[in-house]
């Protein structure tokens, strides 16, 4: 009797969110490392634009996988493929806080090689006010007159506790949000970020010998350091650890590129497999914040970074409960296993839909 | 420059090209070249400054010695945690300026922590409100409504390459406005900073207290490429505030004399009471001074780099003169010196910068450092202005 009522309450209360959504429209900023055209980062936004869900408030651009300019181009540009020029595209930090092209090159003399330095890596190098190949064509459309961190403080003012903060690239953009405003991650909803590496089970190289390596964490640690321990109400965190039990394969472009809309043809055109591994990283964060439900097991965790300069220099610190330091940590909520099946349908599904609307929160 | 005298000596320009160039510790030391010799002289423009800083009875001086100088135009004072947290360097920026009926220079707010660490305090030498204990009146006047790093960043744009940041403490202000606007530091024309020391620490054995606050803050800044004078404690600490000085502006009956007279007095008696043999120094009102007469300091070009992971050392900032002393070279071989020098330990990461588009010879100096102080001079300047007798 009373397990009945319970389920009743359980199925009234999610009925009146599901209602609840449909009414008002889910407010996100988008801040990422926006590489392209399509791969990961552009990907992950395209998903969330594709929603109709969704209310993107704006694209807050950060140097990780490419250089700050050629990032802002290739998104305007996939802006204006999909008709969503109305988004507002801001700059953001051009270079991480600390860290140092210089400084890395000789830590990996010491240390070893990174496999992945994003804009810094030696076979895609390129300097920084350059594009590089952009065969989707430069876009004609601007980057908006605020940079990225203001408008991040800007708009959590305007619109209080209703912001999630995705967060797909290094977090640079976010710790100097909090630097400008402390009250930042208070007022926004949640952060839900792509990074960090736990132990996953892979045999690439990139994370065999170091588990605790992982990109957009490890790109910026300082700004890192900066937003884990700041005071969100919410820390969501696709980690590398789920990010390897997916994969993007020729199957799932092909599904894609069956479709007609602009996003389906912009990713039909543009998809490629690179090497043996090819992880749907900001891919999941993004649908997983879209539907919970793909997730299928979480854990909390307490979670920083290495800071030190030394060996160990943005490598992922996590405690569990009864060993956590006492100060400054926060907790975090982090996948650890997903429904592929339901996650890839909906990958599908999102991209190959028309593309929604603009909406009208925004002035 | 239309001949104008500069106290960085040099342009941006002349600085950078020199220095890859190679120049010889000393060259640029701005001699006789002051503000102070023009303004005396009629009619010459004012220096544009924003002075960051974290009131703090030594920054309260220092304030109070800006608004009496005519050389100066004061387009901004940014407060920030530091000596004492924001929510008390703040109102007493704010304080100053009414103080010297200068209400006219917007004050904007800055950081209340430093940019990666725990904010550390130094109550023990400022007295719990900042001001050694003097009380003055809670401030009426209103801050502007945008953020420090903002504020900084668009006086800088209107004013391109005019624009000097005198900085009193911890850094964190100006680099959170040099990381989000990456070319900001092309378009200052310098920085004078109290802070660092070359010779000892005071709040650790090896870091001074504003690097020591925000040391990540403090190394964006040196690697920025904007020309640095350096006022650290290898000058600052011979400047301690006399009963003698007290006395001079005691009796003067001038509102910045008397409230100079009465933050000394609290801040001296407050040392004593610590168990001080000396009085305060006034560390950030000799960095003033030194833009406002760079000959009361001795200056030498050093490279400087700041420790931010040290187990004993962080916030150090260490200085390196690779064209000085036994290491110096002939002129034209002074690079050898860098290029040649096999590098363990910390990285030479000054030669391209978020900030400095410049790319530099490694371990090229970026800072003029004050190694020297005619104190007397210094003080002379100090009272004499406030006391309004100059």
């Amino acid at each position: 009797m009373k397990a009945w009522r319970i389920t009743l309450f359980t199925t009234v209360v999610l009925l009146t969110s599901l209602l609840g959504w449909s009414q008002q429209k889910r407010k996100v900023i988008i801040d990422q490392d926006a590489a392209g055209p399509a791969g990961t980062d552009q990907t992950a936004m395209l998903l969330l634009i594709q929603s109709p869900q969704t209310d993107v408030l704006g694209i807050t651009v950060v140097t990780g996988d490419e250089w700050l300019n050629a990032e802002v181009a290739h998104t305007l540009r996939m802006l204006e493929l999909v008709g969503r020029t109305d988004i507002p595209v801001m700059r953001g930090a051009e270079y991480p806080l600390i860290r140092r092209k210089e400084e890395t090159e000789l830590w990996e003399q010491r240390y070893g090689s990174v496999t992945w330095l994003g804009a810094w890596t030696p076979k895609f190098y390129h300097p920084p006010n350059e594009l590089g190949d952009m065969p989707e064509g430069k876009p004609t459309t601007k980057a908006a007159d605020e940079d990225a961190a203001h408008f991040l403080v800007r708009m959590v003012h305007q619109f209080p506790g209703e912001i999630t903060v995705y967060a797909g690239g290094p977090l640079t953009n976010l710790a100097l949000a909090i630097a400008i405003d402390p009250e930042f991650p208070k007022l926004a909803r949640e952060l839900v970020f792509m990074g960090a590496s736990l132990n996953p089970q892979t045999d690439n190289p990139e994370f065999l010998n170091n588990p605790r390596h992982e990109f957009n964490v490890w790109f910026d640690p300082e700004a890192t350091h900066i937003v884990l321990t700041a005071p969100w109400k919410r820390i969501v965190c696709t980690t590398v650890d789920i990010s390897v039990k997916t994969q993007l394969t020729k199957d799932l472009i092909d599904k894609v590129k069956a479709g007609s809309s602009p996003s389906a043809k912009y990713m039909g055109q543009y998809s490629q497999l690179y090497g043996e591994y090819n992880y749907l990283w900001d891919e999941l964060a993004a649908v997983a914040w879209l539907d919970p439900s793909v997730i299928t097991k979480t854990e909390k965790r307490y979670m920083d970074i290495d800071i030190d300069h030394g060996a160990g220099y943005g490598n992922i610190l996590t405690w569990t409960d009864p060993v956590k330091p006492k100060l400054d940590v926060q907790s975090v909520e982090i996948q650890v296993d997903l429904d592929k099946d339901k996650f890839y349908k909906e990958y599908v599904e999102l991209l190959t839909a028309p593309t929604p609307k603009k909406s009208d929160s925004r002035k | 420059m239309n001949g104008s005298a500069d106290n960085f000596g040099i342009t941006r320009r002349q600085f950078v090209t020199r220095t890859a160039a190679g120049f010889v510790a000393g060259t640029f030391v701005p001699g006789n070249q002051t503000l102070m010799g023009n303004a005396g002289s009629g009619g010459k423009q004012q220096q544009r400054v924003i002075i960051d800083t974290d009131p703090g009875v030594d920054d309260a001086f220092a304030l109070l010695l800006a608004m009496r100088s005519p050389e100066l135009k004061i387009e901004g004072i940014t407060p920030v945690a530091g000596n004492v947290p924001l929510h008390l360097t703040f109102p007493n920026a704010l304080r100053m300026v009414e103080i010297a009926g200068r209400t006219d220079i917007p004050v904007a707010v800055g950081a209340s922590v430093p940019l990666v660490r725990r904010l550390v305090t130094a109550e023990y030498a400022h007295g719990d409100n900042g001001l050694g204990g003097a009380v003055f009146p809670e401030p009426k006047t209103k801050p502007v409504s945008e953020p420090a790093s903002e504020f900084i960043r668009e006086i800088v744009r209107k004013y391109p390459g005019e624009v000097t940041l005198i900085t009193l403490g911890p850094l964190t202000n100006i680099a959170t406005a040099l990381t989000i606007d990456n070319k900001l530091a092309e378009a200052i024309r310098g920085v004078v900073m109290m802070g660092g020391s070359l010779s000892g620490g005071n709040i650790t054995p090896a870091a001074e207290f504003n690097v020591y606050v925000d040391p990540e803050a403090a190394r964006v800044v040196f690697q920025s490429g904007i020309p640095i004078m350096m006022v650290g404690l290898d000058v600052t600490r011979k400047t301690s505030l006399t009963d003698e000085h007290v006395h001079q502006l005691e009796s003067q009956q001038n509102p910045v004399s008397q409230a100079a007279a009465k933050i000394g007095r609290n801040a001296i008696d407050h040392n004593r009471k610590e168990g001080f043999l000396v009085g305060p120094n006034m560390h950030d009102s000799l960095a003033v001074a030194s833009f406002l007469d760079s000959s009361i300091v001795t200056w030498a070009e050093y490279y400087v780099d700041v420790e931010t992971t040290g187990e004993l050392t962080a916030g150090e900032t260490l200085g390196y003169s690779p064209n000085a002393g036994d290491l110096k070279r002939r002129p034209g071989m002074e690079n050898h010196a860098p290029s040649t020098m096999p590098i363990h330990g910390s990285a030479p990461t000054l030669a391209h910068t978020s900030t400095s588009p410049n790319v530099r010879e490694k371990y090229a100096p970026n800072a003029k450092v004050g190694v020297d102080v005619d104190s007397k001079r210094f003080f002379d300047l100090l009272i004499g202005r406030l006391s309004g007798k100059q």
